[in-house]
């Protein structure tokens, strides 16, 4: 393998691939070819008279009665004078049997967009390109069968004039659909590209539907290097090769649930789906890995070869870009004025300075794959590390599947690792440096500490688990003191809030990039003139936004109650090494605080202690574990000072003593009269995990029931 | 049916919402109009050229101004350009709209501070026809601004142009031309953004426009208009008479075949809006909606009318304008913009009988309160009535809760009922029916349980005897309102909460426009609460009356053999109000809502 991965190369295909065009649809030729192709295979499976059990039929408002999903990939070689030209062809079809049980299954599947016509340009040199074809016929209750008639389809056009090469794809209303008809439908594509990859393909068969039956099968090139992974519970395909050389794979499921719950899910954790590359490693004229299989078939490739992909991929790249001179003069700098820096925070500094250089850098900024790296060996060139423990990481969030079954070398997000900490580009606005989002913590990833370029065959990566912080570590503590005016039943006061860990994301807007890259410059003492400047930046529009954000947070924490907020200081950001925590004060307005009971009043305690609304029915029971962000907690302490004239009456203080505990979370609420007659409430919420197995979701039930009552808990007010 | 104000509307709403993007800040915006100067041509023909050339500045900021200019088939774009701007042409298919083959030109322009930039399109209005008005206003505040209309000799007679809603910064004047062409033209200076606000009028309703009229003479060249465009004969084929026996087999009065042809549109017909070029105006023939299953305002009426003719009524087509989005007659403005609607209507001997074919769960008989006191140009022959719907069915709109609770520790307990009917039917059933079957259970336990978040229901039912009943009831026999009794030594504070609608609070803050609701209805509510053995009652809420602009009504309680009944009334009046009324609405609301929750105490014996 002569080639090496440069910064360069890879900046150019990413250039090329943002110049995907559409172009005219299609013609009714191509969808003529796809109907032929698709309508004449595996009709066995679509079986109008499937019996559908009335469990199905009672569970939502369509159901599919067998659904098909066709690969196809091919290699193509063209020998030129300047050497072999290589492509790959896939097609890809997806035929669907649905019964439409009522009209919103008619609704559902009754509009089509279809024959979008792709390609991709650099310069001249059209390098890749896809066609859509759609096809549907109807099946009625009397047994009659309609062909759906496309010329029945309007042109959708993009361009000056109405011209039919203006026409980028069309659209359908199916013709003559009732609730009780069988819609049978098939979308199909056709992709090419020359030396590259195309993109993964990812078959999911559950959904939103239950699917009586399922077929999957695939025909690829013995020159294809073909490698595929399931992922929760999907059943493995079975593999062969028929008599042309072609490789193949093939699975038939019956009867798959739909996916009922609708919250708390992570669809690559928790939705079985098969994902599939289709890769030609056969190019002379683009970057692989050493390691890398030729064609054939490769049913979960184990993650020592896609770690060993990653290892030799990191082992070849070079990169030649100003940014590393420039991280390098920053951190000269700030170790001139902190002559004192201990290694951790001259490393965390070296980590602002990267990003934010990078950030701001007129050039097109690197993508996490290469800061990682630069970032590696400036450390190592300022002597902050011998290298022996600094190399860069990869790993995945739980938005996508573990680390540890990724399906490709460029698959996971890549960081730094210097120790035990791990430094993550995307994490820059919210956390400090090293500071890892919720998502990430508990998860498992690799690196590949020491010199690049002495990885050998042999290295083995290390493998970590990021440390998932304890419910106190991602904690949001609200302060609020506010005076209730009886007569038009509104409240004002201030407002404090400290955010830690995970929960500073929740402050959304409250820092921009603009905020981020003015504190990283006074943290690491860019002089003046080299700062960071934004023609864009409009003060009076920035005020409006932090206004909404804290808004938006004071409403998120405290409820729906708070009406406006005012006089907002943002103390601390959580961004810097020196200000950990988000700090932020306001004065609040709330309405709805007091309601009459009698001659005396009702004061509405609980609706300053966030929004949280009883699940109810569905909600109450899990098919799939439950995820949320982290372990978190929540701490208010309320302070009502009374209206002159009235006094709590203690009797009523029982609604205000909760005490709900069990290993999942808790929810505790106090509250008490001071000696001057104020109120003072003190509440815990605490969620002790970031996941809920779904066997145990009562539990978190419990806590959020907990929750959901004191939002309605209320004190007395009586008159002296 | 469409106008050439529909786009106008769209690219009204379409630029408000994306600069809404960029300046939120309404009275505080970084970018302004320096200049405005748009003129529109009428050519001998008829058609129209309009040239748009806008300057605008960015007054603190650099910044990106989204130029935008929509066209279709009907009305083309000429030009556009812009200081460091590339147009961009794209579909954009609004609102519900599954096709009129609309597109907008795009210019991302970028603005740098106090640097003016000139942003120009020039556009054909190529059928005049669509040229019926020109709004006055746009997403920025403007410096100065100067929109002229320009009518040949040739058409100076017929044409005439009129200002409505005029702000006062704004001038209008007619001058004559040496020529003999007129030009009229409204000058403003200083003249406030005008924006997308929740709960607004729409913009047909309250922006600044010209009305241009003139080239229909007159409500019968109108009608001839419209008349190119329909069979009058009914479509008598086969298929279609066949269903229509079908369907009114058992009727045993007119007014029965015309509600269950009505109905049966209605259920199966699904609304699909193909209407671009004179889609917009042509009914498709109504067979063909028949064998499509589809179709949109003008296909469904025409199957109504035709299944009417089948069974032996005199079925016609109506062309009518909405009351949220056209506040022109047609005998006044005999204009497309008079219209946005078809429907169909039965001729009685004594009655005419409105029906609305896209109105999909609509009681028999049932008006909307859209088309309620809007003027119907009726199809009659070759010729055309003008009748207004009458404003009936006011009553039906109304939305009754009946509950009756015990006190369980800290929650209500009992069943509740909701029987809705008029719009409140046609509003539930339609959210209904456009869930999934596996969310309908959860979509009650919501409506049921409103405005209260920490409720438990069991066996929630929605049960409406046909499509086409006249009311509905949502159902629980088993709900828990948990925290609804609040304790206090030996007293029970009781949170029965009558009124259980939302009345619609508008925000008030930075807000430049009034709002409108468009619906008219009243509540009732009827609550039973036992009271449990060993207390009595302390105390309950004083009776209240309501009597603002904008709601009557009452909350009375009274005891009686061992229970409380509660009975409340919230009825609307006036459904719109200025901006400066806000705050007096608000505060009529928040009088209901602090009435509502005024609470029971019980105290133990």
């Amino acid at each position: 393998m002569g080639k090496t991965i440069t910064h360069t190369i890879i900046a150019l295909l990413l250039a090329a691939s943002t110049v995907l065009q559409a172009e005219a649809a299609s013609d009714s030729k191509f969808f003529k070819k796809a109907a032929e192709r698709v309508w004449s295979v595996r009709n066995e499976l679509f079986d109008i008279n499937v019996e559908i059990p009335d469990s199905l039929q009672q569970m939502a408002s369509a159901i599919v009665l067998a659904e098909y999903d066709f690969v196809e990939a091919r290699y193509v070689n063209n020998q030129t004078v300047t050497g072999a030209e290589t492509r790959t062809k896939r097609c890809h079809w997806a035929r669907r049997m649905v019964k439409l049980l009522d009209s919103k299954a008619v609704k559902d599947f009754s509009e089509f967009e279809f024959g979008r016509r792709e390609r991709l340009n650099a310069e001249f040199y059209n390098f890749g390109g896809s066609d859509n074809a759609f096809g549907a016929r109807i099946y009625k209750p009397d047994g009659s069968v309609t062909d759906v008639d496309l010329s029945q389809a309007v042109d959708v056009k993009e361009g000056k004039k109405d011209r039919k090469k203006d026409v980028i794809s069309r659209k359908i209303a199916i013709p003559g659909l009732e609730p009780g008809d069988i819609l049978e439908y098939f979308d199909y594509t056709e992709e090419w590209i020359d030396e590259l990859d195309l993109p993964a393909l990812d078959l999911v068969p559950a959904g939103k539907y239950p699917v009586i039956a399922y077929l999957l099968e695939g025909e690829f090139s013995p020159e294809l290097t073909v490698e595929y992974r399931v992922y929760n519970g999907m059943p493995a395909p079975k593999r062969g090769s028929n008599d042309k050389g072609n490789n193949g794979i093939f699975l038939s499921l019956s009867y798959i649930d739909m996916i009922k719950d609708r919250d708390y899910l992570r669809q690559f954790r928790q939705f079985p789906f098969l994902r599939l590359n289709t890769l030609n490693n056969m190019s002379q004229y683009r970057f692989y890995p050493q390691s890398k299989r030729s064609g054939g078939l490769f049913e979960h490739i184990s993650t020592g070869s896609i770690y060993r992909d990653i290892k030799f991929a990191l082992a070849a790249s070079t990169y030649d870009l100003q940014l590393p001179r420039r991280i390098n003069g920053a951190i000269k700098n700030f170790r001139k004025t902190h002559p004192d820096a201990s290694r951790r925070e001259l490393i965390d500094a070296a980590w602002l300075a990267s990003v934010y250089l990078n950030s701001i850098d007129d050039e097109k900024p690197v993508s996490d794959y290469w800061l990682a790296m630069i970032f590696c060996d400036i450390l190592k060139k300022q002597g902050l590390t011998d290298g022996t423990d600094t190399g860069v990481g990869f790993l995945n969030s739980r938005l996508d599947v573990p680390t540890e079954m990724i399906l490709s070398w460029k698959q996971p997000e890549f960081c730094a690792i210097v120790g035990d900490s791990l430094y993550l580009p995307s994490t820059l606005e919210h956390f400090l440096p090293a500071e890892m989002p919720g998502e990430y913590q508990g998860e498992k990833g690799g690196a590949f500490p020491g010199d690049r370029e002495k990885l050998t065959n042999s290295t083995q990566p290390t493998i970590f688990k990021v440390s998932t912080s304890r419910p106190s570590g991602n904690k949001a503590v609200s302060k609020l003191r506010v005076n209730i005016n009886t007569d038009d039943n509104t409240a004002q006061g201030t407002a404090d809030f400290t955010l830690t860990g995970t929960l500073k994301e929740i402050t959304g807007d409250i820092t921009d990039f603009n905020d981020w890259a003015h504190a990283v410059e006074d943290y690491l003492g860019i002089a003046e003139g080299k700062r960071y400047k934004d023609k864009k930046f409009d003060a009076v529009e920035r005020e409006k936004e932090v206004h909404d954000a804290a808004l938006s947070l004071a409403k998120s924490l405290l409820g729906k109650s708070i009406t406006e907020v005012d006089g907002i200081n943002v103390g601390s950001r959580g961004i810097l090494p020196d200000k950990p925590e988000v700090k932020i004060s306001m004065t609040v307005k709330a309405g709805d605080c007091v309601s009459d009971a009698g001659n005396d009043l009702l004061l509405h305690v609980g609706r300053f202690a966030g929004n949280n609304r009883r699940m109810e029915g569905d909600e109450r029971k899990r098919q799939l574990d439950a995820f949320h962000l982290s372990p978190r907690q929540y701490n208010m302490a309320i302070t009502f000072a009374i209206p002159e004239g009235y006094e709590v009456d203690s009797s009523s203080l029982e609604s205000l003593q909760v005490n709900v505990n069990n290993r999942f979370g808790a929810y505790f609420a106090s509250a008490k009269v001071e000696e001057n007659g104020d109120l003072t409430v003190n509440i815990r919420e605490r969620y002790n995990t970031y996941v809920t197995p779904a066997d145990e979701w009562d539990q978190y039930l419990e806590i959020s029931d907990a929750a959901a009552t004191f939002n309605d808990a209320a004190v007395l007010i009586k008159k002296k | 049916m469409k106008s050439v104000s529909s786009y106008a509307l769209a690219l009204i709403a379409t630029v408000a919402l994306v600069c809404g993007l960029h300046c939120r800040a309404a009275d505080k915006d970084n970018v302004h109009i320096l200049d405005e100067r748009i003129s529109y041509t009428v050519q001998p023909s008829g058609k129209v050229k309009m040239v748009d050339q806008t300057t605008y500045v960015a007054t603190r900021a650099d910044d990106r101004l989204p130029a935008i200019s929509m066209f279709n088939e009907d009305i083309s774009i000429d030009k556009a350009s812009a200081p460091g701007a590339k147009p961009y042409y794209r579909s954009w298919e609004p609102g519900d709209m599954f096709y009129t083959g609309s597109r907008i030109c795009f210019m991302d322009v970028p603005l740098r501070k106090d640097k003016p930039a000139k942003v120009t399109f020039e556009q054909t209005y190529n059928v005049p026809e669509q040229f019926c008005n020109v709004y006055l206003k746009a997403p920025y505040f403007t410096d100065k601004s100067l929109i002229t209309i320009e009518i040949p000799p040739v058409l100076a007679e017929r044409y005439k142009v009129t200002p409505v809603n005029l702000d006062s910064c704004m001038t209008f004047k007619r001058t004559v031309g040496k020529n003999g062409s007129v030009v009229y033209s409204v000058e403003s200076v200083g003249r406030e953004a005008f924006r997308y606000e929740e709960d607004a009028p729409s913009a047909a309703l309250d922006a600044p426009q010209l009305i241009v009229t003139g080239f229909f003479k007159d409500t019968d060249e109108l009608y001839s208009f419209f008349r190119k465009y329909f069979e009058p004969a009914p479509d008598s084929s086969e298929s279609i008479a066949a269903l229509a026996a079908d369907i009114t087999a058992g009727c045993s009065s007119d007014i029965e075949k015309i509600d269950s042809i009505a109905s049966w549109v209605r259920q199966n017909i699904r609304y699909v809006a193909v209407e671009h070029g004179e889609y917009g105006i042509r009914p498709e023939a109504a067979h063909t909606v028949l064998e499509r299953r589809y179709g949109d305002c003008k296909g469904s009426a025409n199957l109504i009318k035709a299944l009417l003719h089948s069974s032996g009524i005199d079925g016609r087509l109506v062309w009518i304008g909405t009351a949220a989005e056209v506040s022109t007659r047609w005998d006044s403005v005999p204009s497309l913009m008079s219209g946005n609607h078809q429907i169909a209507a039965a001729v009685l001997p004594d009655t005419i009988i409105y029906a609305d074919g896209t109105a999909t769960w609509s009681p028999a008989g049932y008006v909307s309160q859209s088309l309620r006191r809007q003027q119907a140009m009726i199809e009659d022959g070759d010729s055309y009535m003008l009748r207004m719907v009458p404003d009936v069915g006011r009553d039906a709109d109304t939305d009754t809760l009946t509950a009756h609770f015990a006190i369980d520790g800290s929650d209500l307990h009992g069943s509740i009922a909701h029987d809705m009917g008029g719009m409140f039917k046609i509003s539930a059933l339609g959210s209904y029916n456009d869930v999934d079957q596996s969310n309908r259970q959860q979509l009650l336990r919501y409506i049921i349980s409103y405005p209260k978040k920490n409720v438990s229901c069991h066996d929630v039912r929605l049960e409406a005897p046909g499509p086409a009943s006249q009311r509905c009831r949502i159902i629980s026999d088993s709900i828990s309102e948990h925290g609804a009794v609040y304790r206090a030594g030996d007293k029970l504070i009781v949170d029965l909460r009558p009124v259980r609608r939302n009345l619609g609070l508008i925000k008030t803050e930075k807000r430049k426009r009034g709002m409108v609701n468009p619906f008219a209805f009243t509540y009732v509510a009827h609550i039973i609460l036992d009271i449990p053995e060993g207390c009595e009652v302390e105390s309950m809420p004083a009776d209240q009356t309501f009597d603002s602009p904008w709601f009557g009504g009452f909350i009375t309680y009274r005891q009686k053999d061992g229970r409380i009944e509660c009975d409340a009334e919230v009825s609307t009046r006036r459904n719109n109000a200025a901006v400066s009324e806000l705050e007096a609405r608000n505060a009529a609301i928040k009088a209901i809502t602090r009435a509502s929750e005024s609470k029971i105490i019980l105290k133990r014996i």
